[in-house]
């Protein structure tokens, strides 16, 4: 499995989500990586695990519990949010984290989203609206039930 | 060389300098108009292709797509969120508590503010100019207009056709007890607006008022509008659901549709020039206005401009402080400059409704409560309009948020939901998201004001320092919104969270007063035609001039107001 399978493995899992787009995931898993480097390899490993088991969402429901220290929540949570609102937390100065060499963490400026990004969010088409600016419907369609 | 001396100067760009400039522009060929801008941005499809684009990768305390732009610094947005360690433009002198401080913000951008407002268009009420005469437990206040609504009735017919204004004639009509007829049909309510108007408007009564959920009037397209040939035509709202910060296609009205009719008209533009001061001759004419221009490259070298007429229309906290600046021993002298103060105070009561409103599709407001706008009440306390939005719970909870409230769920080491069991929170609890929010009036008390602080800007200039306090009658008005809202979301069947009564209040970013409008100029600083008391070739336009606030949007207000300057500007330029 390469390291893109794998992030796009955990990620169905994480989403809830079957058909993920890989070129989106490669975008976020690399940007992911630049502050939440470790915690991301170990979430990694954590479902590697987990898929063999009979049921591998609780296998992984129990090492989130286990992990006391947080840094698969850390990491789950950042994987989600990724790709529910394409969003990303700068953990700042948190001396838990192994932030990559020379990473300034998550500026726009130095990690350019990939076109469409945000408006590709899963939560606007889990409520079934549309990301904020991008509709692409015409005039009065929010006056009827989606 | 002579320098040139302009027929009018206009401070300003924004709705009120900018439909003046245009509206001088088209009734009198050949003037020479001049507009300064302390902002500078471009006013065309790219430059709001690319805000768009910024928008689409804010991070981090980045509110609005206009944060990053180059005249910061010289054109500061009062609150800096990109620039933490910088000192706020705002000075409040010692004040920290929040319930004590101005909060009211602004954009200093070529075409204003209206870049990034939402768009509601809504009268003022006859009752409005009149509190004196209608409520006598008003009387220590100083409430009435030199102008009844009837005298500014035209003026918002044809404000509304300048801006294209979208409404429900016959439920206005019943409002504002007249005739009436907006240029465009209403905006569509939104599939959960419907849900909610039927809901509420069932329920008869709220706090003891008859209640009536209406379509709002909205400055946005609900077809294609072009003002009867006079502007370029502009398109219908295909419910992008950002009309704050952007509109993404202009089916909103923005400044810039008149900026650019005036420009073609032949108005000059200087964009980047911050007035420090105005020059009045001894017989009272106002007769130059000097600026620093930040796009110079000399931001320290102070030019001058001379002009038989000067129009201030920066907003109620620019213009009052450039004439505060301006003051001599016989010149700006009028005391009442910078007093009395006003915005709007809001807040939301939020809940989750027994069923999916699919919010987020559509304008992020399509309807709104009217009842509460005036009454015997008033007597007592503020009145307020409430709105029914439509982005979930607005400002009180982001979709963002939500989300990470979700993931917070027993925090680490505790059970976290993800999956499908996330899936299905984040579609139960946001399409269910409503909010009843209350914007509420603030009377115009003369301790609420604009003067100067002692420390100064980026270009060396002193910055307004701003003192604001609610009296018991506004906080009476926040609490009685607090549990009309409450009543309704309740009544209809919400799961109502944040019950208590509100300590604290938002703002609705609607700085007015100031510069206020009267008959005397001991308790006022502009006539009924917005012209100075003190200076004949003086004028006030915007939200400063305003007498009181009301509970309404004051955009429309301003133009309204804006157009009969215009009228008073044409007379004064005929006079040798």
């Amino acid at each position: 499995m390469t390291p893109n399978e794998a992030f796009m493995n955990v990620s169905g899992l994480l989403t809830g989500v079957d058909d993920l787009d890989s070129a989106l995931g490669e975008s976020y898993r690399r940007q992911i990586e630049e502050c939440y480097c470790a915690e991301l390899n170990d979430l990694i490993d954590a479902y590697r695990k987990a898929v063999l088991t009979k049921d591998p969402e609780a296998d992984l429901q129990r090492q989130l519990k286990e992990d006391t220290a947080g840094r698969l929540w850390l990491a789950a949570r950042q994987v989600i949010k990724a790709w529910y609102l394409s969003q990303f937390d700068d953990p700042g100065d948190k001396a838990t984290l192994t932030r990559k060499a020379g990473a300034a963490g998550f500026a726009p400026s130095a990690l350019p989203p990939l076109p469409g990004e945000l408006q590709r969010g899963l939560i606007w088409r889990i409520v079934q609206a549309h990301p904020p600016a991008y509709s692409v419907q015409p005039h009065g369609y929010w006056s009827q039930k989606p | 060389m002579k320098t040139k001396t302009y027929d009018v100067v206009i401070v300003g760009s924004g709705v009120a300098g900018a439909l003046c400039a245009w509206k001088l522009a088209q009734a009198k060929k050949g003037l020479s108009i001049l507009i300064l801008e302390a902002g500078a941005n471009d006013l065309d499809d790219r430059q709001r292709a690319a805000f768009h684009r910024v928008n689409m990768v804010q991070g981090p305390g980045w509110r609005s797509p206009y944060s990053r732009m180059a005249s910061r610094p010289f054109a500061p947005f009062p609150e800096s969120p990109d620039d933490p360690k910088k000192e706020k433009y705002y000075d409040h002198g010692t004040e920290t508590d929040a319930t004590k401080l101005f909060k009211a913000t602004y954009l200093r951008m070529t075409g204003g503010a209206t870049w990034g407002w939402r768009g509601n268009a809504p009268r003022f009420l006859p009752n409005d100019f009149k509190l004196n005469d209608v409520y006598e437990e008003l009387a220590a206040h100083n409430l009435n207009w030199p102008l009844t609504y009837e005298q500014v009735r035209a003026d918002f017919d044809e404000a509304e056709r300048e801006l294209g204004v979208a409404g429900d004639s016959e439920a206005w009509a019943k409002v504002l007890g007249h005739q009436m007829k907006f240029p465009m049909p209403p905006i569509p309510l939104s599939y959960g607006d419907q849900l909610m108007q039927k809901a509420i408007n069932g329920l008869g009564t709220v706090a003891g008022r008859k209640v009536r959920v209406i379509s709002t009037p909205q400055a946005r397209n609900s077809v294609p509008y072009d003002n009867n040939g006079q502007q370029a035509r502009r398109p219908a709202c295909e419910g992008n659901s950002n009309c704050i910060p952007l509109c993404p296609i202009q089916a909103k009205y923005d400044a810039t549709v008149h900026l650019k009719l005036a420009l073609s008209a032949g108005v000059e533009l200087r964009n980047g020039c911050v007035v420090t001061k105005l020059t009045a001759k001894g017989d009272g004419k106002v007769v130059s206005l000097r600026y620093k221009s930040w796009l110079s490259g000399k931001p320290d070298d102070v030019q001058e401009v001379k002009g038989r007429v000067f129009i201030l229309a920066a907003n109620a906290v620019e213009t009052p402080k450039i004439l505060l600046l301006s003051r001599t021993a016989d010149a700006f002298t009028n005391q009442n400059i910078g007093r009395y103060l006003m915005d709007h105070v809001q807040e939301e009561v939020v809940g989750i409704y027994k069923e999916p409103l699919f919010p987020f599709r559509g304008p992020q407001s399509t309807c709104g409560i009217e009842d509460f706008r005036d009454g015997k009440f008033r007597g007592h306390h503020s009145g307020f309009r409430m709105t029914v939005g439509n982005d979930g719970w607005g400002r009180k909870e982001t979709v963002g948020t939500t989300l990470d409230n979700l993931l917070r769920t027993s925090g680490a080491g505790g059970a976290f939901l993800f999956g499908k069991a996330l899936r299905q929170a984040v579609a139960d609890r946001v399409t269910r998201m409503v909010r009843v929010s209350f914007s509420v009036e603030v009377l115009p008390h003369e301790a609420n004001a604009v003067t100067l602080s002692d420390k100064t800007d980026d270009l060396g200039i002193l910055r307004p320092k701003l003192k604001f306090n609610l009296t018991d009658y506004e906080w009476k008005g926040l609490e009685e919104g607090h549990k009309a809202a409450t009543e309704i979301l309740k009544g209809v069947g919400c799961v109502v969270h944040d019950e208590p009564a509100p300590k604290n209040f938002n703002t609705a970013a609607h700085p007015m007063g100031t510069c206020r409008m009267g008959t005397d100029k001991a308790t006022s600083v502009v006539d009924a035609d917005g012209r100075s008391h003190e200076h004949a070739n003086l004028f006030m336009a915007g939200a400063s001039v305003f007498t009181t606030g009301s509970s309404a949007n004051p955009t429309l207000m301003l133009a309204a107001l804006t157009l009969r300057t215009a009228r008073a500007v044409l007379k004064q330029l005929s006079k040798p």
